[in-house]
């Protein structure tokens, strides 16, 4: 899959998951883990100032993704990574 | 050092200050998330298969030291693993995705991390941690073996 195809599938599964803590947008880039292992880079980006992110939710999110994906044979792992704003004042 | 203690000592360097945590705190506390997972797993290996009661002999100490980063990752990414039980499916998740973060916050100067970004990886250690003692002893057991034996083909 492409990285495009790939995030066209995995973000209404953030959305779903992570829309209540500000989810806004996902980034998508394939690349190799720390082992040199082939892998899937999921960055779901946040707006600023919206609920702190729910552990439980942030893990459904990452095995829904990773159930995602495998179903479609890609073997790669998915590592979904929430990125937030640094607030104002803090940068 | 117990699991419980490095969370601690993650939440330790999370709490809010008047000014936010350094870059360095922040990574640290990534980190000792990460291994705050680890030490779950090699604890949950040696207890499993010496013996809670034996946590003094050699023999526990060298089942503990035994686990190996890379090769629980192997194991744990595998969807026959995952499927024993629901709280193996939820550790695997939890410790593949922190062992990545781990690597960022020791080794890439480049990546920074939030506050926030720092307190969810504590809490989903916390959650990897928990959801690893709720598997059945005989799973426990089954994938202790896995996490340290390499099959013959």
């Amino acid at each position: 899959m492409t990285d495009e195809e790939i995030r066209r599938l995995v973000e209404p599964i953030l959305r779903r998951h992570l829309g209540p803590f500000g989810f806004e947008t996902a980034e998508v880039v394939s690349g190799r883990d720390h082992d040199g292992d082939p892998a899937i880079f999921v960055s779901a980006k946040y707006r600023l100032g919206e609920p702190k992110l729910d552990a439980d939710a942030a893990l459904l999110a990452m095995n829904e993704v990773w159930d995602t994906v495998r179903s479609r044979n890609d073997d790669r792992i998915p590592y979904l990574q929430h990125r937030f704003p640094e607030p104002e004042g803090r940068r | 050092m117990t699991p419980q203690e490095l969370i601690g000592a993650a939440e330790h360097m999370l709490r809010r200050r008047r000014t936010s945590p350094r870059q360095a705190l922040l990574k640290r506390a990534v980190s000792t998330a990460y291994y705050a997972v680890f030490h779950a797993a090699a604890r949950m290996a040696a207890n499993a298969l010496v013996g809670r009661t034996k946590a003094s002999t050699d023999a526990w100490l060298l089942t503990y030291r035994a686990v190996q980063h890379a090769f629980v990752k192997n194991v744990v990414r595998r969807a026959d693993v995952q499927a024993l039980h629901d709280g193996v499916r939820q550790f695997a998740s939890i410790f593949i995705a922190l062992q990545e973060l781990r690597h960022l916050a020791d080794y890439d100067p480049s990546r920074s991390f939030t506050r926030e970004e720092a307190v969810t990886a504590v809490e989903l250690a916390q959650r990897g941690i928990a959801a690893l003692a709720a598997v059945p002893a005989a799973i426990r057991l089954d994938l202790a073996a896995r996490l340290l034996f390499k099959p013959r083909p």
